[in-house]
């Protein structure tokens, strides 16, 4: 076999990607041509370079679970049993969303590591609602206002908590994701700081809350009464708890 | 292997190739799927996904200094 006719078969045997008549003649050549050993060898260290620099890209979890519903929207609308969506979807929609942003390669990188905790996971949405001008979808104080706005968007009954008297009046409603999982961000505000608290079922029927800190904010965890709740902001620990009792012991009231 | 020089990596040497290289590079070598797959994605055959990937990491080889990578 010459050189040339070997192609870029020497990729795709690098890449195992050949079967088993190719592997075969490309290994007989390569027993015999050091031009193309040494190819070979250079091939390999060109992609080891690249693992090594380039982090794998996720596609972030808002756009996969707006994807997601779409996707779900659509496939009702048609009357067909919704698919799983293949990985490369995910991947492919991530480097369609890259190359239409026009950012650069390395700043892809950023979002791998993180989020890899639910508590990291609540407490970037808590900066991310924050950062920008998306602090709330439906802004009211009233939970009268607030609860029917979700109704349609969430899977499930959106319990929307009156804390006012507690001194943590309602500043609106956000859909927001938790591990793929659309959720209801309710917004509160106490003097000058904002509490999101993340709401949705769960099997458990209840966990007693637990604290958490990540990059200087404070999280408290829980469920009671067939919901899951997150607690996220930069409160003092004690009063993000003592709001958290108040949403435990509602919880646990509705559920009666 | 000047370590500046692969810091800029990312943002220097990959955007140079036209962006189907790009595309094949970092569906295989980042990404990690398939040909099959990569061939799905982009809507050309298998082959010329090879070929791609070929002619896309020899561009990168004359680009860079990958000596030191790769070496067991």
């Amino acid at each position: 076999v010459l050189c040339e006719s070997l192609g870029d078969k020497l990729t795709g045997y690098l890449d195992h990607e050949l079967d088993e008549r190719a592997t075969g003649e490309v290994e007989v050549h390569l027993r015999q041509c050091v031009t193309c050993s040494t190819r070979l060898e250079r091939e390999r260290r060109v992609r080891a370079a690249v693992r090594a620099q380039m982090t794998p890209l996720e596609a972030p979890k808002r756009l996969r679970g707006d994807v997601r519903r779409m996707l779900r929207a659509q496939l009702q609308w048609s009357g067909r049993r919704p698919a799983r969506l293949p990985a490369w979807a995910a991947t492919a929609a991530a480097l369609v969303l890259g190359a239409i942003g026009g950012r650069r390669l390395g700043t892809w990188q950023a979002s791998r590591g993180e989020a890899s905790d639910a508590a990291a996971e609540v407490v970037a949405s808590h900066v991310r609602s924050l950062e920008g001008t998306h602090l709330t979808d439906i802004a009211s104080s009233e939970h009268h206002t607030v609860k029917p706005w979700f109704a349609g968007k969430l899977d499930f009954s959106a319990p929307v908590l009156d804390f006012a008297a507690a001194g943590f009046p309602l500043i609106g409603g956000r859909l927001d994701y938790v591990g793929e999982r659309p959720v209801a961000a309710l917004v509160y505000g106490t003097r000058q700081h904002v509490i999101n608290l993340f709401v949705w079922p769960t099997r458990d029927s209840s966990a007693d809350p637990s604290t958490a800190s990540r990059r200087g904010y404070q999280a408290v965890h829980g469920a009671s009464g067939g919901m899951v709740y997150w607690a996220v902001s930069d409160l003092n620990q004690p009063e993000l708890s003592e709001f958290a009792r108040l949403v435990t012991a509602d919880l646990t009231r509705r559920s009666f | 292997v000047d370590p500046s020089t692969l810091a800029r990596f990312g943002e220097t040497v990959l955007p140079q190739p036209p962006i189907d290289f790009r595309e094949v590079v970092i569906l295989r070598d980042v990404q990690g799927l398939s040909y099959g797959e990569i061939a799905e994605v982009i809507g050309i055959p298998v082959g010329t996904v090879m070929s791609r990937l070929s002619r896309a990491r020899q561009r990168l080889q004359r680009a860079l200094p990958v000596e030191d990578y790769g070496r067991n």
